[in-house]
């Protein structure tokens, strides 16, 4: 049954227009469930806070108001600041692991490399064991001094040993020793075959470790949590972080007694939490659409003809 | 096989060159640490000399500059900088040391902390409380034993604190961090909005309770005369996390008081299961009678915030911590006028005694002067309100009034660049400034307040919660479960509270209890 259908519908490039519509209502019932949340999240952010206490979440709601926003953008210079650290590390931290796990990964996926046993022993050890959090801290801060420096930002994600397996294992099951073979017999050193083949035929496999890396360093808070006091270097995610941490201290303090009490008015706390996750979803979800041609190319592309 | 092996070898390298590492790097600091207090022991005869003059004549030109850092958890300001500057152009005439303030925001305080001390940075004065792990730091040495040195470079602070706040700040006998200055006692009450009270014709019935403390059960023609003439309001409210029978009862908790096995007030010192404790069935039993007659809100076990409620007026009676003046404050904040009554008689516990402290760091290089500007905080006017309110002139003045500050024009508590809200954490509360609108016979009430307080027998001790973790984590996970259904009213006691004693039972509760008395025991018996 299915096969003939797939047929007609190969031959004529088309379905029938009741299946078609059929689909269609399926998608768009899925894409309205997939969506509906982010626009409740979006609503909720513009919804009066008082009105939300009395009527709850709503689609619909009876009284706006911009207060969540504008307590977050209190001071823009720091927002605009933090986005551009966050944007820096994101685009330089994602290319620049990139590059260096394919680079190991390349090395342990070749047969002829002596030592590989060894490396690839180094990071199976490292996904199982590390030295905890103080040890690391002590390193980074007291030994190497890189506290408040934008590279201790980029630095401690560079290599994930998760994914440099991935990438190992792409490499040595979609890419034949007898391409490499084939660049050596036409001269090409190992930088040529690395860069000009490997390389090229790995789209995919870089594109998905691209994406990776690109979440891994929009969203991490935690290093600078650890090691970034300079307000200048504060990337997006902490930032927002502490606005919320701080607005939920507020409240707390709100409802309690002292003269802090008596500073604070109507603070946003429901609205701005929403408020929070749209100004921080920007440009990641531009991330995949860039990703996603790699990934299609990537599969397209075919090396030795069988 | 061979990789196996090798694989082996390796790890075995690994570990060891590792524990070697870790070794080296502790002997190393043990010696650091030995050739530093000789240091400080020989070199300054003249430091402490001038230590001791300082509490009488400052003499700066014989302390050598010093720089310490605080660290503290609050909102990180904006205008940090500028105040540092200030408060070190104050300090330098006194004890001549740089300060700096390490503001670390609340949502990272507690993963921030426990690293800085563990990695031995470079920290003189950590924030510390009963809730910040401040008996667990002491027990792995991070804080510096300051019992003898505290009346040579702090004895201001010695002499004004109650000496029942220090028993808080006490391990094994000896003091480890200086208590913040604040109540210290705690009342639980109600508070109630006085227009409200007049509409009611209740305000006679109410007042009569401040001078005569009421059980639940006198609260009865009070909430049945809100609710026959206004069914908008709802007399008592509701919340999830409402337990009138912890409120009214005022059981003496052993450490964390979300943690079941306490003390009645006052009594013995016997651990007991409180929900098995006649008095707090009674509770729950009155609780489901007002339940029912519909002085509770009915969907209490999911209202999560009752601040709306609060705000709005749509409840009559407020439960809350009651110390003196906490109405006006609160009503500030809320927009309209409180009167409040008290449920139980004053109180101290470790809870409350460890609310708030600064430790010395044991690895600071200059622990004395660390006391010295703590001493600061806590006995000098400028100093503390500066850490409050930050600079005169730019982001306070002072009004005509003696001791009542405004902020800057054009600036509030939202907008200024440098208003912590924390005033709970820097030092001595009494010497707060006032702001405008606030009543300026706080800290005399206050005063009188925290001497009716009666301290409770087992203050000072500290329980370790470490040895019955998984017990604990069990025990609030049934308690989060079916606690709020019973303590709101919603369901009946008589059938649901069995229950959840066994489950609690199930989940290790005698242990815990049994843990909480031996731990008990033992320290009553090093006293």
């Amino acid at each position: 049954m299915t096969s003939i259908a797939k047929k007609k519908s190969n031959i004529q490039n088309q379905i029938s227009s009741p299946t078609n519509i059929l689909f269609h209502l399926i998608f768009v019932i899925f894409v309205a469930f997939c969506l509906a949340p982010l626009i409740l999240i979006f609503m909720v952010s513009i919804t009066n806070e008082s009105t939300l206490s009395t009527n709850g979440y709503s689609f619909f709601p009876k009284a706006f108001s911009l207060q969540a926003y504008q307590y977050i953008f209190r001071d823009t210079q720091q927002i605009i600041r933090s986005y551009g650290v966050s944007l820096f590390i994101t685009i330089a931290g994602t290319f620049l692991s990139v590059f260096i796990i394919a680079l190991y990964a390349y090395v342990i996926s070749r047969k002829g490399f002596k030592y590989r046993g060894f490396f690839s022993f180094l990071v199976f050890f490292t996904m199982l064991f590390n030295g905890g959090l103080v040890p690391t801290f002590m390193i980074y801060s007291n030994v190497l001094g890189w506290s408040d420096t934008l590279f201790i930002l980029i630095f401690p994600l560079l290599v994930s040993p998760m994914y440099v397996i991935i990438m190992k294992t792409f490499f040595s099951s979609s890419i034949p020793d007898s391409l490499v073979e084939a660049a050596k017999i036409d001269g090409a050193g190992e930088w040529r075959i690395f860069f000009s083949i490997i390389l090229r035929l790995s789209t995919p496999a870089l594109a998905t470790i691209g994406l990776f890396n690109t979440l891994h360093y929009w969203n991490d808070w935690f290093t600078a949590l650890l090691y970034i006091t300079d307000e200048k270097l504060i990337p997006l995610q902490f930032l927002l972080y502490r606005v919320q941490s701080t607005l939920e201290y507020l409240i707390q303090i709100s409802s309690q007694s002292g003269q802090g009490a008596m500073t604070i008015a109507d603070l946003p706390g429901q609205s701005a939490r929403m408020a929070l996750c749209i100004v921080t979803i920007g440009p990641v979800i531009l991330a995949f659409p860039f990703f996603q041609k790699y990934f299609v190319k990537g599969l397209t592309i075919g090396a030795i003809k069988g | 096989m061979r990789f196996k092996k090798q694989a082996l070898a390796w790890a075995m390298t690994s570990v060891f060159a590792f524990s070697m590492v870790l070794t080296g790097c502790g002997s190393n600091n043990n010696k650091t640490s030995a050739t530093e207090t000789k240091e400080t022991a020989s070199q300054p005869a003249s430091t402490t000399a001038a230590a001791t003059e300082t509490a009488t004549e400052p003499e700066p030109a014989k302390l050598a500059p010093v720089e310490l850092n605080w660290y503290l958890p609050a909102a990180p300001q904006k205008d940090t900088k500028l105040v540092e500057k200030a408060l070190n152009d104050y300090l330098k005439d006194k004890i001549n040391a740089t300060v700096h303030l390490n503001f670390v925001d609340w949502g990272s305080w507690k993963d921030k902390f426990p690293v800085l001390l563990a990695s031995g940075s470079n920290v003189d004065i950590m924030f510390t409380a009963g809730w910040s792990q401040f008996p667990q730091s002491v027990a792995k040495g991070y804080f510096a034993d300051i019992t003898d040195m505290l009346p040579k470079y702090a004895p201001k602070t010695v002499e004004n604190l109650p000496k029942v706040l220090f028993e808080g700040a006490r391990v094994a006998g000896k003091i480890y961090a200086i208590p913040t200055s604040k109540e210290i006692a705690h009342t639980n009450g109600f508070g109630y909005s006085t227009e409200l009270a007049k509409k009611y014709g209740l305000e006679e019935q109410l007042k009569a309770f401040q001078t005569k403390i009421p059980t639940l059960e006198d609260l009865e023609p009070i909430l049945a005369a809100v609710k026959a003439q206004d069914p908008n309001v709802s007399p008592l409210g509701g919340v999830y996390n409402m337990n009138f029978a912890m409120t009214f009862l005022d059981f003496d908790p052993v450490g964390d008081q979300n943690i079941p096995g306490m003390l009645y007030k006052n009594k013995d010192t016997i651990v007991v299961d409180e929900y098995e404790t006649p008095e707090y069935k009674a509770i729950f039993n009155t609780m489901h009678k007002y339940y029912k007659a519909g002085y509770i809100r009915k969907d209490a076990t999911i209202v999560k915030d009752a601040t709306a409620d609060r705000k709005g007026k749509k409840v009559f009676l407020i439960g809350g911590t009651t110390k003196p003046l906490a109405n006006e404050e609160i009503g500030a904040s809320y927009g309209y006028e409180l009167e409040q009554f008290s449920i139980t008689t004053p109180f101290i516990t470790s809870n409350d005694t460890q609310g708030s402290m600064n430790a010395v760091v044991a690895s600071s290089k200059n622990p004395e002067r660390a006391l010295m500007f703590l001493e600061l905080v806590n006995m000098d006017p400028i100093v503390n309100n500066i850490l409050n309110y930050g600079v005169e002139g730019t982001h306070f003045v002072k009004t005509d009034v003696d001791n009542v500050i405004d902020f800057a024009p054009g600036l509030t508590g939202q907008n200024s660049g440098y208003f912590p809200n924390a005033f709970w954490e820097f030092g001595n509360q009494f010497l707060n400034h006032f702001l405008v609108g606030q009543n300026t016979k706080k800290w005399d009430l206050f005063k009188e307040y925290n001497d009716s307080g009666v301290p409770s027998k087992i203050l000072g001790f500290n329980f370790d919660a470490e040895p019955v973790k998984t017990e604990i984590a069990a025990v609030a996970n049934v308690r989060d479960e079916l606690l709020p259904s019973i303590a709101t009213g919603t369901v009946d006691p008589e059938i649901f509270l069995p229950k959840f004693i066994t489950r609690m039972k199930q989940a290790g509760l005698d242990k815990i209890i049994a843990e909480k008395q031996k731990q008990i025991d033992a320290w009553l018996a090093t006293k």
